[in-house]
């Protein structure tokens, strides 16, 4: 435990470690409560009553009015894919027209969703972001109708980590009677993720971003919203989400979110530091480089670099070969297999070729792991561009 | 018929001035040598009125080239590599009973007679460094890699006394050095901490980093890691508990701090060992120059120790573990890297 390993994982974006206070959490829940949190007699019961505990936690530390909004789910995904098609669906079944409103740069399990409502005969139209990955609260004015349905805008971006202005964008949308959600898997615990100040109705949330393990997910549902779950079954989560639930997950969440706010005031600098750090470094020792949504609001932890003139999938590997673990996003000419949707709906375009790195720090980056990926990211890029 | 010359190492404090004075009242015909190790004169000046004091001849030897590339330079180059290294140790060996052994030698002399506080005991296998009688003031630890051969020509005549009947003894002589306040630590240092003093002389030596809890994740800053040695507490960001530095990782320019129990282990890797053919086995080891000696079991491997002790010590890679057979130094090394925690 105390030995760091060679690698430098800077891709906590993608996933995160379960933090060590976790690993005790889920470990005492799992021999705690052996029992199903429905079942009337005393393991029921006292599993039901961590699960419940956990709920409320999380429902406080979102802004929540009652703990009852908080549903646990299985992954992050789940939880987009409920929110969007459950809503969506119950909307319409209540009168309202089928149409939906999404940002053109949104994760896959919110697009894949919509699209699944449009092969429904949901007219479904994207909201394109402006060149500094904000969502224009002005454009969605101009595209949310007096009978949309649902308004679906991800807090955070997961490509470029810019936060989006969604109090504004719920207003509009309810001004409109639509209803709203938001995917704050890339924000939740990293910035201030409040639903009662965003205005927000449903919301997004996946544990493994926020140290927690992977197959944790939480929904929060505003009471009165319409939703028509996904999963069918014997009625758990008030029938919102069939399945028993899983205590352990439920009090990782909870326990991952608490280290999370508790830590947020100084992790908060420290990481935006470390970010900073890699930007300017890169771009003094590698440069030119680009930033993209340098311009717009972001969470502290996320950087997306446009590093021309260098393959991006071969700038990867060898980093991976040197011992860095970074995701990269292809912005190249349009059409390219393994372009990014988000950047192309940036309207980055490089010269080809044109790498882009999306870099990521985390509760376990050092000053000397970000020191050390700059000066070997450099070596790299300028031993490619040399070729 | 004038016999061989003692040569008493001077430095200009009362120690040194006392061993030489109790040296002449046994009968030996002594002379004074101070080895100038620092520039700046004004221990060589009190060194020649102790002289002078004594009525004896008194020699300077410029070691000032010796000292900064043979003890200087290799502290330093230890603080960088996050070892905390013990330069007296090393001068003893190569300065003290090294170089000033040799001159000896060359100008026909008996031998050294310094101001330590230890004794030569006679055990059945020779002569070995033993503790000071005065053991708050013992410094043997800092001689253990004197090679016995060289010991029947180091008088070391303060190993039977304590510090007040020295300073004593300094007075009723008229030496004038009697007031000297006590010097304890590094003399090169000169008022600086070992970390200040690496920082002014390496350039680039001293960057800060990070500090990091047991499972490496950051919990705060470090001022550059020649400023930290392990079992250390100052220095460290506040947490749930008292956090004290585990482990001085150079290479990531980390400091990996932890509560007081982690830095502590039974089990000590010692490289670079010297034993003096005694049987290793159920000896006390000293893992610092101020904490008492602990039971231990030394297995001896090719070039070092393997040491298990009885109970934990919190052992920082760099420092000396020093063994004993009683008051009897059997053998010792420098403290391994992954010794710690």
């Amino acid at each position: 435990m105390t030995e760091r390993s060679s690698r430098v994982y800077l891709d906590y974006a993608a996933t995160t470690p379960v933090d060590p206070r976790v690993v005790r959490a889920v470990a005492e829940a799992l021999e705690r409560y052996p029992g199903n949190p429905s079942s009337l007699y005393r393991e029921g019961r006292e599993a039901r009553q961590a699960l419940e505990v956990a709920r409320t936690d999380i429902a406080r530390r979102i802004g929540a009015a009652h703990p009852d909004e908080v549903v646990f789910c299985g992954s992050g995904t789940e939880s987009d894919n409920a929110a969007v098609i459950g809503i969506a669906r119950a909307a319409v079944a209540a009168g309202r027209g089928p149409h939906v409103v999404i940002s053109a740069f949104e994760h896959h399990a919110v697009l894949a969703a919509a699209e699944l409502l449009q092969r429904e005969g949901f007219t479904v139209e994207r909201v394109a972001p402006d060149g500094d990955g904000m969502i224009p609260p002005e454009a969605v004015a101009a595209t949310v109708r007096d009978d949309t349905a649902l308004v679906s805008v991800m807090h955070a971006n997961n490509e470029v980590g810019t936060v989006q202005d969604i109090a504004a964008i719920a207003r509009i949308a309810h001004e409109h009677g639509a209803f709203v959600h938001t995917d704050s898997a890339q924000s939740l615990g990293k910035i201030g993720v409040d639903v009662s100040v965003m205005g927000v109705d449903a919301l997004s949330a996946a544990g493994h971003k926020i140290y927690a393990p992977k197959g944790t997910g939480v929904l929060y549902l505003r009471s009165g919203v319409p939703f028509e779950p996904l999963l069918r079954g014997g009625g758990q989560e008030d029938g919102r989400r069939s399945g028993t639930e899983s205590v352990a997950g439920a009090i990782a969440f909870g326990e991952a979110l608490r280290c999370m706010d508790e830590e947020r005031p100084t992790e908060r600098e420290r990481l935006a530091a470390l970010r900073d750090a890699i930007e300017a470094g890169l771009h003094e020792a590698a440069g030119p480089t680009v930033v993209h949504g340098g311009a717009g609001r972001r969470v502290p932890h996320l950087t997306s670099i446009g590093v021309p003139g260098v393959d991006g999938q071969l700038l990867l590997l060898h980093l991976d070969d040197a011992g860095f673990a970074v995701s990269t996003g292809s912005a190249c000419s349009s059409g390219s297999p393994g372009a990014s949707h988000v950047l192309r709906a940036m309207g980055v375009r490089g010269e080809d070729p044109y790498g882009t790195l999306r870099v990521t720090v985390g509760r376990w980056t050092t000053t000397h792991d970000v020191e050390r990926f700059v000066e070997v990211t450099a070596s790299v890029v300028k031993r490619l561009r040399a070729r | 018929m004038t016999s061989a010359t003692w040569w008493a190492a001077l430095s200009g404090g009362v120690d040194s001035a006392v061993a030489a004075l109790l040296a002449q009242r046994e009968g030996r015909r002594v002379a004074g040598v101070t080895l100038r190790f620092l520039d700046g004169d004004e221990l060589v000046r009190e060194a020649q009125r102790v002289a002078d004091a004594l009525g004896i001849e008194h020699r300077v030897i410029d070691m000032r080239a010796r000292f900064a590339s043979q003890v200087i330079g290799p502290f330093i180059d230890a603080y960088v590599a996050g070892l905390t290294p013990n330069p007296c140790v090393g001068c003893n060996e190569t300065m003290k009973f090294g170089a000033l052994m040799d001159w000896v030698r060359e100008e026909g002399g008996a031998g050294v007679v310094t101001g330590h506080y230890a004794r030569v005991e006679q055990t059945l296998r020779g002569p070995r460094i033993a503790r000071a009688h005065d053991e708050t003031k013992d410094q043997s630890y800092f001689l253990y890699r004197l090679d016995p051969g060289l010991l029947g020509r180091i008088e070391l005549p303060l190993g039977r006394l304590a510090k007040a009947e020295v300073r004593a003894e300094a007075s009723r002589a008229g030496l004038p050095v009697a007031e000297h306040p006590e010097s304890q630590d590094v003399c090169f240092l000169d008022g600086c901490s070992a970390g200040e003093y690496v920082c002014a002389h390496r350039a680039g030596a001293c960057r800060p980093g990070d500090v990091v809890d047991l499972s490496g994740r950051p919990i705060g800053t470090h001022r550059g890691i020649c400023h930290y040695t392990v079992g250390q507490r100052k220095g460290l960001p506040g947490g749930e508990g008292p956090l004290y530095v585990v482990r001085v990782d150079a290479e990531q320019n980390v400091i990996v701090a932890g509560p007081p129990e982690a830095c502590e282990g039974t089990h000590v890797d010692v490289h670079d060992a010297i034993w003096h053919g005694d049987p290793a086995g159920d000896v006390t080891v000293k893992v610092r120059a101020r904490m008492p000696a602990v039971r231990a079991r030394v297995v001896r491997s090719a070039g070092g120790l393997a040491i298990d002790f009885e109970s934990p010590v919190c052992a920082a890679p760099g420092q000396a573990a020093v063994c004993y057979a009683g008051d009897v130094v059997v053998g010792g090394g420098t403290i391994a890297k992954g010794s710690a925690g």
